[in-house]
C-alpha cells in the first residue's frame, strides 16, 4: 500500500509533531494544524475511513433501491398496489343465510333496533314508562318502570322494534332511551321446515337443527349455506302429511323425499311442528303426546314393519339361495317358543306361494320361511351393510341410534324378516330402500346440496340383477298388492312397499288398539328410480274413507301418491304409458311361475 | 452560483410541500366520501336483506297455495301435460307441407267423399281438468287470514317479529 499523508484538523496537539516547515502566522485557526500521522494512529484513521466508505455505500444502495421502486411505481404502476385498495366496504358481520337447493331463503338475518334505557339520562322515569306503555300495550307499565329504575345503567326495554315503532319512540323524545343496532333471525318458511332448520336464540346462537350443527360456520357470515332441500317439494310433502294426520286423527306423522342417486334429502317433514321464530311458544306436551321439537325423521327410531320385507327379499335373492320363482309355505303359522307368527286376517295365502306373491301380499309367514334359507348371520351382515345398525352421520345434531338385537338369534331373524325387533330412523330406511331400487348402490344421506357433477360416495350392497328384480316386485305391490288402492299414480311408474307396525309401548310390549305406525315408501319412476318418497302416520284411526283400515296401504300410500303426482310436473318428469310393451317388459314379473317348492325345515 | 442552487432547492421544497398538503387534503376528502358510501352501502345491504326476507315470506309456497285456492280457479299441472322435449314433433319441412297440400287437394278434387269439417281431437275431460275446476267455488276465507296484512314498509316480517316479543 502506498504511503500517504493524512490531513487531520486537530485541536491541541496529538501525536508527533511533524518536522516540516513552521506554519505561517496568517493561518486562521491557531489551534488547528495540519498534521501527518503515521504508525498506530494512521492505522486507526485508515480503518475509520474504510468503515465510513462502507456505510456510505450501503446507504447509497438503499437509496438507490428506494429510488428505483419509486420510479417503478410512478412510471409503470403496479397491479399489486391497486388490488389492495378496497373496493367494497366491509359489511357488518351478520349470520349467514340458509338457502334451499334453488337458492330460496330458508333462514336469514335482518338488522333491527332494540330499545335500551340509559338510566344516567333519566329525567322522569314514571312519565317515560307511561308514554312507552301506551306505545307497547303488551308490556305492562310496572315492568317498564322497573326496568327504567333498575340498578344497572343499561337495560333492554324491548328488542327488535319495527321501523314504525322506532319512529314513534323517537317522536316521544325521551332522553333516557336509545336504540342499539340488533340482528334478528327470520324464517320465511315458518313451521313447514322447523325441526330441520332449527332456530337461533335471541343472541343469534344456533340451538337446534342445521342452525345448531352449523353454528360456527353461519356465525362467520362469509357464505350462505345451501341445503339439498327443495322448498316446493317440502311444501307439498308437508301439506299431504298434514292432511293424512287430520283425516285419520293421528298423533303425528312424517315424510321424506330422497334423490336415490345422490342420497340428497329433498324434503323432510315431521308433525307436529313448531314456529321457529317463537320456539318456546308451544305449550309443553303431555307425557304421552308427541313433542313438536322432536324430528321423527332423524331422531325417531321405529320398527318399520313390512317395509323390511324389501330387505328380506333382496337378501334372500342376492344370496343366491332363493330364486324369485321358488315357492314357500305361507299358510301354516309358525310357532316358536310361546310366539306364533301369522298373517293379517283376510290376507292369508292358501298354501305354497311364490316369492313374488309373498312380497305382493306381504305375508309374514312366507317372509320368515324365505329368510330361514339364509340364516341370522347373513341377515345381520346385510343389515350392517345397509347401514341400518349404526348411528348414521347426518348434518343435524338430532340423530337417533338404531336398536337391534344382540345377540342376533334365529327368533330375531324371524321377526326382523317382517320388520319387528329392529328399530331404525326413517332417513336410514329410505337410504337403504334407495340403494335396493337404484341398482344396488348405497349413498349416505345428506342435507347439504351436492355440487353439480359431484360423485357421491357409494357402497354396493346388492347386484344389479337383484335390484332389477326388486324393482319389479316393488312395482307389483302398487299394481296388484297391498298398495293397489291408492299407491298408483297414472302416468308415473311408482313402486313401493307398505308397512304397518304395531308400536312398542313404554312397558316393552305390543298391542293397543289404534297404536300402529302406518307407512309407505314409494319409488319412481320404477324403470330408473330417481326419487324415493316416504310417509308415515303415527296412530291413525281408521274411518269410512279407509273402510276402517289403518294400514300403510290405506293411510300412507294415498299421501305418497298425491305427493308424487304433484312433484312430478314440478320437476318436469314426463309421464310414460304403463301399458307400452317396452315398459311391460321392464316391469313384468310372474307371480305364479314354474318353480321348486321349498318345504319348511 | 450557490445562491441560485439554494433558491432552486428552496422553491422545489415549497412546491413539494404544497403538493403533499394538497394530496393529503384530497385523500382526507376522499376517505370521508368513501366512508359515507360505505355507510350507505351497509344501509342498502340491510334493506336488501329485509326486502329479501319479505319477498321470501310473501313467496312462501304455503301462502301461495292458500291464495291460489282462494282466488284462482287453477289447479296443479296434470301429469299428462308434461312432455319430454324429444316427444315434441319437429316442424314439418316445406317439402312435407307441399306433399300434404297436394294430397289434400287431390282428395277434395275427386269429391267422392263429402269433406268433413276438421274437428279438433276430442279432449278427454279429466276430473281435475281446469274446465271442471273453473266451476268450483273458491274456498271460504279462513278467519285468521281474512284481515289485510300490515302495511308497514317492511311489513309482514317485522309484524311477526313484533308479535313474538
Amino acid at each position: 500500500m502506498k504511503d500517504r499523508q493524512t490531513l487531520v484538523p486537530i485541536e491541541g496537539t496529538i501525536g508527533e509533531r511533524s518536522s516540516g516547515p513552521a506554519l505561517p502566522e496568517s493561518v486562521a485557526q491557531p489551534l488547528s494544524m495540519i498534521v501527518t500521522v503515521d504508525g498506530a494512529a494512521r492505522q486507526v484513521l485508515d480503518q475509520a475511513q474504510t468503515r465510513l466508505l462502507v456505510v456510505g455505500a450501503l446507504f447509497a444502495l438503499a437509496l438507490l433501491v428506494v429510488a428505483l421502486r419509486l420510479a417503478d411505481l410512478a412510471l409503470f404502476g403496479s397491479s399489486a398496489v391497486t388490488a389492495r385498495v378496497h373496493v367494497a366496504p366491509p359489511a357488518q358481520i351478520v349470520r349467514a343465510d340458509i338457502l334451499d337447493r334453488n337458492g330460496k331463503v330458508l333462514a336469514t338475518s335482518i338488522a333491527t333496533a332494540s330499545l335500551v334505557a340509559d338510566r344516567q339520562n333519566i329525567l322522569d322515569a314514571s312519565d317515560a314508562a307511561r308514554q312507552l306503555s301506551k306505545l307497547f300495550p303488551e308490556t305492562a307499565y310496572g315492568e317498564l318502570l322497573q326496568k327504567l329504575q333498575g340498578k344497572d345503567r343499561f337495560a333492554y326495554l324491548r328488542r327488535h322494534l319495527t321501523p314504525r315503532q322506532q319512529y314513534e319512540v323517537a317522536q316521544l323524545g325521551i332522553p333516557a332511551v336509545e336504540f342499539h343496532p340488533d340482528e334478528r333471525r327470520v324464517y320465511p318458511e315458518g313451521r313447514e321446515i322447523a325441526q330441520l332448520i332449527g332456530y337461533a336464540d335471541s343472541d343469534n346462537h344456533g340451538q337446534a337443527g342445521i342452525e345448531g350443527s352449523f353454528d360456527s360456520f353461519l356465525a362467520k357470515g362469509t357464505a350462505p349455506l345451501r341445503l339439498s332441500i327443495d322448498i316446493r317439494l317440502q311444501h307439498i310433502l308437508h301439506r299431504e302429511v298434514a292432511e293424512q294426520v287430520d283425516e285419520f286423527h293421528a298423533k303425528g306423522g312424517g315424510g321424506l323425499i330422497m334423490d336415490t342417486h345422490t342420497g340428497e334429502i329433498l324434503a323432510m317433514v315431521s308433525l307436529p311442528d313448531f314456529d321457529p321464530e317463537q320456539p318456546a311458544a308451544e305449550p309443553k306436551p303431555a307425557p304421552d303426546e308427541p313433542d313438536p321439537h322432536f324430528n321423527r325423521m332423524t331422531q325417531g327410531v321405529y320398527e318399520m314393519g313390512s317395509i323390511f320385507k324389501v330387505f328380506n327379499t333382496a337378501l334372500a335373492l342376492d344370496s343366491g339361495k332363493v330364486k324369485v320363482t321358488d315357492y314357500f309355505d305361507a299358510f301354516h303359522p309358525i310357532h316358536i317358543g310361546r310366539f306364533t307368527i301369522h298373517d293379517f286376517k283376510g290376507d292369508e295365502l292358501p298354501g305354497y306361494s311364490s316369492v313374488a306373491k309373498i312380497f305382493q301380499i306381504s305375508s309374514n309367514i312366507g317372509s320368515v320361511q324365505i329368510v330361514k334359507q339364509v340364516g341370522p348371520e347373513a341377515q345381520e351382515r346385510f343389515m350392517n351393510s345397509l347401514g341400518l345398525t349404526q348411528k348414521m352421520a347426518l348434518d343435524v345434531p338430532e340423530i337417533g341410534t338404531p336398536r337391534y338385537p344382540h345377540p342376533w338369534r334365529p327368533i330375531n331373524m324371524m321377526t326382523i324378516a317382517f320388520g319387528h325387533g329392529i328399530s331404525v330412523t326413517p332417513v336410514q330406511l329410505v337410504s337403504a330402500i334407495s340403494a335396493i331400487a337404484n341398482g344396488g348402490v348405497l349413498h349416505p344421506a345428506t342435507l347439504i346440496a351436492r355440487p353439480q357433477g359431484y360423485t357421491p360416495p357409494s357402497t354396493r350392497v346388492i347386484t344389479e340383477e337383484t335390484s332389477d328384480t326388486m324393482r319389479r316386485l316393488m312395482r307389483l305391490v302398487v299394481t296388484g298388492g297391498t298398495a293397489k288402492q291408492f299407491g298408483n299414480v297414472p302416468g308415473y311408474l311408482v313402486g313401493g312397499k307398505t308397512g304397518t307396525a304395531e308400536k312398542i309401548m313404554l312397558n316393552g310390549g305390543y298391542a293397543k288398539k289404534h297404536a300402529n305406525l302406518s307407512s309407505f315408501v314409494g319409488v319412481f319412476p320404477m324403470t330408473d328410480p330417481q326419487y324415493a318418497v316416504f310417509v308415515t302416520i303415527d296412530e291413525p284411526h281408521g274411518n269410512k274413507k279407509s273402510a276402517g283400515y289403518e294400514t300403510g296401504g290405506w293411510v300412507a300410500a294415498p299421501a305418497v301418491a298425491r305427493v308424487i303426482s304433484a312433484m312430478g310436473p314440478i320437476l318436469g318428469i314426463p309421464p310414460v304409458d304403463a301399458e307400452s310393451p317396452i315398459i311391460q317388459a321392464k316391469m313384468d314379473i310372474d307371480v305364479n311361475p314354474v318353480g321348486r317348492h321349498i318345504a319348511p325345515n | 452560483m450557490i445562491r441560485i442552487t439554494t433558491l432552486f432547492w428552496v422553491a422545489l421544497l415549497v412546491v413539494a410541500g404544497g403538493t403533499v398538503m394538497h394530496v393529503s387534503y384530497q385523500v382526507r376528502h376522499l376517505e370521508k366520501h368513501l366512508s359515507e358510501i360505505a355507510k350507505e352501502t351497509r344501509q342498502e345491504q340491510g334493506n336488501i336483506r329485509i326486502l329479501t326476507a319479505e319477498w321470501e315470506t310473501l313467496n312462501d309456497p304455503r301462502r301461495i297455495d292458500d291464495l291460489a285456492k282462494r282466488y284462482l280457479t287453477l289447479g296443479s299441472t296434470p301429469i299428462q301435460r308434461v312432455v319430454a322435449l324429444e316427444a315434441v314433433p319437429l316442424m314439418p319441412t316445406d317439402e312435407q307441407l307441399a306433399k300434404f297440400a297436394l294430397a289434400a287437394s287431390g282428395k277434395s278434387a275427386k269429391g267422392r267423399a263429402p269433406t268433413k269439417t276438421p274437428v279438433a281431437p276430442a279432449m278427454p275431460i279429466r276430473p281435475d281438468s281446469p274446465v271442471q275446476i273453473a266451476s268450483r267455488k273458491p274456498a271460504p276465507v279462513p278467519a285468521a287470514l281474512s284481515h289485510a296484512p300490515a302495511v308497514d314498509p317492511v311489513g309482514l316480517i317485522l309484524a311477526r317479529v313484533e308479535r313474538s316479543e
